[in-house]
């Protein structure tokens, strides 16, 4: 009856949690494993880290060094990208006529141009801007275009793309980006969202076809903040399916070995294959989604949970199925709860993703080991055969002082090793974003090459309403600007060189003169130029214009480079308004910071970085102290032996110490995620210590088994390319092999016991 | 024998001079009407290049008076163009290559694309197919007129590709080239451009 009963009950708890699982998404957003920032500055600095979802360029690198492209190769590759209609902005080099706002700039110069003042509109002056555009008519330069000229003779729009785009933008030198090795560069926006990353890749993907479908192809790569989120989904998706494919074939491989026959594997695999489930189903229901790191972690505890079936079917091997499943019950839930601690360490504040994490592990642990302890013993009707004999005596053949030396050396040189400085402590924060390594270098290369600098330090203004933040810009952009001149920074960019306060724009409008005095002004100096008569009346008519305009806001421009960069610099906070100012390089910080007001701070995200390690890395190595006691809390309330209790500590702790020193002579860089893992080791151990047990050479066998499926699945996933993976898998794999060793030496102390109880 | 009562013989020779003529006519003007492939097989010079002194004259829509500055012009197939002229008495070389346009002057040099001058893009386009004898390369780029005939033709050429303001305005205007020349001799080519007046190059000396 009751075994009917667990059957249906099981059978029951699956269904629903299939119906949770399948409908799901598996999503790759990167967000949810980037830390959150603590401080506003380390939150800017995590922004940084996920490149902006304002940053919606692309940079496509054409050609090789070998074989340079010709700029006619160029324009027809860009002209037929261009053609495909998937773009906003396909650019060779900085064309202003390709500016989506152009029009808009142009109308409004007069009030975002900072550098004229009223003596400009007098006749005096005038007449040496005329006298220019005379100069410049005779020279019948190809390029001069004459209604620009003759509505802009002062030159105003042209000094403002000079400073948007720098000096390639006016023409003198307008050959197109090149790279120091001579490849050519395309700048691009897709004409999509920058979440939109489905349409983000199939833009990618023409730029790549219209490069291969010229009559020579070209060698093209395409780099830039949304190929870094399409490239990252791709590799989050292809880790989580290879991470989860082989893991699941690893276990099904050591089951066979251990198992021998297709039933046993069969029930093995039910308490496994259970707590994956009811793991994915528990994140599903906890956070509303399933991230593909979540699932390629989760693959894991394949590896991990296998432990329990195997003992259980082990011990069932003399028909006593309820016998033996009460004698195991114990142990085998100790061992899964101090486990479980263990990976609840992974849910470490401000790491939404890990949280995830944790919560998979721990549901699917505890999951597997009730399902291994109540369940199946009910499916398992007869008897299965291991292939090794139980041994009821034998003799100890390790001397009683060894496993305890070793473990107590390991522990001490892994000790010293952390305290002493030679594990370095990773500085570098790609370690923490779920990036791939090589992506997010590429990248770096690829901007250090264009010369967009990796921004270092800025200036972070905060007010309450738009108008106060760029006003309060415009005054530390004075000041920037004087120290500027004496050399304490090189140079500076705020958001108001692009869009001035309305208040500046309505200064400046009532600064222009009307129109009766501007003609004036102009018949004056206009007097004995070989002019036509009425050649500037199209200018008068635009000052007198841009007297009435309404101040420029950014909505009212279109999406696109201009658009972007504002946006880039100015932001919305929680109800505040935010602008940022980047620096080139800072000669004095403290000069810089002593010269600023009260409400600009000056940030330095290198420190910040630093900080944000070192605040993960405490909190990590917080979490391990804490799981750590909790677990022997567990242990010693499980065991009710003090001393079996250290026995099974020191294990645990030779585990970690062998793990750091490996960690060590390897030269890897400790990541909170490392710390984190070496928790992991400590509650896998535990289940080594727990079931290894003097003589029993059955057990030492299961155990054997154990370690080596949770080495093979944690070694699996070492080999991913997302960071975060990696360090764990890394670190629990040595760690679990130390352990095991450790394990087995210990149990090789003693004199074996007929009983074979964990007492 | 009298055909036709009530007409006298002279008469009648005269009306039937008429007639023939009326006949005739189409058909003689169809014998001096030019296709755009024939202009092109004689002006295409045997070596693809070409070479000759000119007279340029620029309009201006602000400067009162038109400028005038003689020069030399060289074309070799492929798009590659050189002139030179002086201004003011500066010596100056315009040489563009396939993309790129290059100005050299005593003081300073400057290069920049070719897209960025449309009236110059629209003339080497005209050159290229006039030196390759293409046909088609001139009406892919250009809406095309042929008039006259042999001794006096007229090539029209409106671009397809509108050029924009570089400041303001949406509307764009085509480029507009008026070639005009005897036999197989170019003798004046009128730029318009939007934004960039008009200039008028007259071929003088020799070469084609």
């Amino acid at each position: 009856m009751r075994r009917r009963h667990l059957c249906l009950a099981w059978l029951a708890g699956v269904a629903v949690c299939l119906a949770v699982v399948l409908p799901a998404r598996i999503t790759t957003d990167m967000a949810a494993f980037l830390p959150k920032g603590a401080t506003p500055e380390q939150e800017l600095l995590v922004n940084q880290l996920r490149q902006g979802p304002a940053s919606r360029l692309l940079i496509a690198v054409v050609g090789d060094a070998q074989h340079p492209v010709s700029a006619g190769a160029l324009e027809r590759l860009r002209a037929n990208i261009d053609d495909t209609g998937l773009f906003h902005l396909v650019a060779s080099h900085p064309d202003p006529t390709l500016l989506a706002a152009r029009e808009d700039l142009f109308r409004y110069r007069y009030l975002l141009s900072d550098r004229w003042s009223p003596h400009d509109f007098e006749a005096p002056a005038l007449r040496a801007h005329f006298e220019q555009v005379v100069e410049r008519l005779r020279r019948a330069d190809p390029s001069v275009d004459e209604d620009l000229l003759a509505r802009d003779p002062g030159g105003e729009f042209e000094y403002l793309l000079h400073r948007w785009l720098g000096a390639q933008a006016t023409g003198d030198h307008a050959h197109g980006w090149r790279l120091n090795d001579g490849r050519a560069v395309l700048l691009l926006m897709a004409d999509a969202a920058a979440y939109d990353l489905d349409r983000q890749e199939a833009a990618i993907g023409a730029v790549r076809e219209q490069a291969g479908a010229l009559d020579s192809p070209l060698a093209i790569e395409v780099a830039g903040a949304p190929a870094i989120a399409v490239g990252t989904r791709d590799r989050i998706r292809m880790e989580a399916v290879r991470v989860s494919l082989l893991a699941f074939l690893a276990a099904v491989l050591v089951l066979i070995a251990a198992l021998r026959t297709p039933r046993a594997v069969l029930l093995a695999l039910v308490p496994v294959l259970s707590g994956l489930l009811a793991g994915a189903a528990a994140v599903r229901l906890g956070f509303g989604e399933l991230h593909g790191i979540t699932l390629a972690f989760g693959a894991t505890l394949l590896g991990v949970t296998l432990d329990y079936p195997l003992h259980h079917l082990w011990r069932s091997r003399t028909g006593d199925g309820p016998g033996a499943a009460r004698a195991i019950r114990r142990p085998l839930l100790v061992a899964a709860l101090s486990t479980a601690f263990g990976f609840a360490a992974l849910a470490i504040a401000g790491f939404p993703g890990l949280q995830q994490l944790a919560l998979m592990s721990l549901t699917g642990i505890v999951t597997a080991a009730v399902v291994a302890s109540w369940v199946l013993p009910a499916l398992a009707i007869r008897p299965v055969r291991p292939f090794a004999a139980y041994v009821e005596e034998s003799r100890p053949f390790v001397a009683g002082w060894l496993p305890p030396a070793i473990a107590g050396l390991l522990m001490v040189v892994g000790a010293g090793v952390l305290a002493s400085g030679q594990l370095r402590m990773a500085t570098d924060l790609g370690a923490l974003s779920p990036v791939p390594a090589e992506l997010a270098q590429r990248d770096g290369a690829l901007r250090r090459a264009l010369g967009l600098p990796e921004p270092r330090h800025l200036v972070r203004i905060v007010a309450d309403t738009r108008e106060a933040v760029l006003h309060n810009t415009e005054t530390v952009a004075g000041t920037l600007e004087a120290l500027e001149d004496v050399g304490v920074i090189a140079r500076h960019d705020p958001v108001t060189r692009l869009l001035p306060s309305v208040r500046t724009q309505q200064a400046r409008a009532q600064a222009l003169p009307d129109a009766a005095t501007l003609a004036a002004a102009v018949e004056q100096a206009v007097r004995d130029l070989p002019l036509r008569a009425g050649a500037f009346e199209a200018f008068v008519a635009d000052v007198d214009a841009s007297r009435e305009l309404e101040p420029l806001q950014p909505e009212m421009l279109p999406d696109g480079m201009v658009r972007q960069r504002i946006s880039e610099r100015l932001k919305r906070r929680e109800g505040d308004w935010v602008s940022l100012v980047y620096l080139g390089d800072v000669a004095d910080p403290v000069a810089l910071e002593s010269a600023l007001p009260g409400y600009a701070r000056l940030v330095d995200l290198q420190a910040e970085t630093g900080a944000l390690m070192t605040r993960y890395q405490w909190q990590a190595m917080l979490h391990f102290a804490l799981g750590a006691v909790a677990i022997a809390a567990i242990l010693w309330f499980g065991t009710g032996s003090l001393r079996r209790t250290l026995m099974i500590l020191m294990i645990a702790g030779g585990g970690v110490g062998g793990a750091l020193i490996l960690l060590a002579a390897t030269g890897t860089a400790l990541s909170v995620f490392h710390v984190v893992a070496l928790l992991l080791v400590v509650g896998l151990s535990i289940d080594y210590g727990v079931f290894a047990r003097p003589g029993d050479r059955v057990a030492a066998g299961s155990v054997t088994l154990c370690a080596v499926s949770s080495a093979l699945a944690f070694s699996i996933l070492a080999t991913a390319e997302i960071p975060l993976l990696r360090a764990i898998g890394v670190t629990v794999a040595c760690g679990t092999i130390i352990a095991w060793a450790l394990a087995l030496l210990f149990a090789g102390t003693q004199r074996a016991s007929a009983t074979g109880s964990l007492r | 024998m009298n055909i036709l009562p009530g007409v006298g013989c002279g008469e009648l020779r005269y009306r039937l001079s008429l007639i023939m003529l009326v006949l005739l006519v189409p058909a003689l003007s169809q014998a001096g009407t030019l296709t755009l492939d024939d202009l092109l097989a004689r002006l295409a010079p045997p070596d693809g290049e070409f070479r000759s002194d000119y007279l340029r004259t620029r309009e201006s829509g602000l400067l009162d008076e038109a400028v005038t500055v003689e020069g030399r012009i060289e074309y070799r197939s492929p798009r590659h163009l050189r002139e030179m002229r002086v201004h003011a008495n500066e010596p100056q070389t315009l040489i563009i290559d396939d993309d790129t346009v290059r100005i050299e002057r005593a003081d300073d040099s400057r290069s920049f694309p070719l897209a960025r001058a449309p009236e110059l893009q629209a003339l080497m386009r005209l050159l290229e197919a006039v030196a390759t004898a293409d046909a088609n390369a001139l009406q892919e780029h250009f809406f095309v007129q042929v008039s006259g005939s042999e001794e006096a033709w007229r090539l029209a050429l409106e671009s397809r590709m509108l050029v924009h303001g570089s400041g303001g305005g949406r509307d764009g205007k085509p480029v507009v080239l008026r070639v005009s020349g005897e036999r197989g001799r170019v003798r004046e080519i009128v730029m318009e451009a939007p934004g960039r007046g008009s200039v008028t190059i007259e071929l003088t000396g020799n070469g084609r």
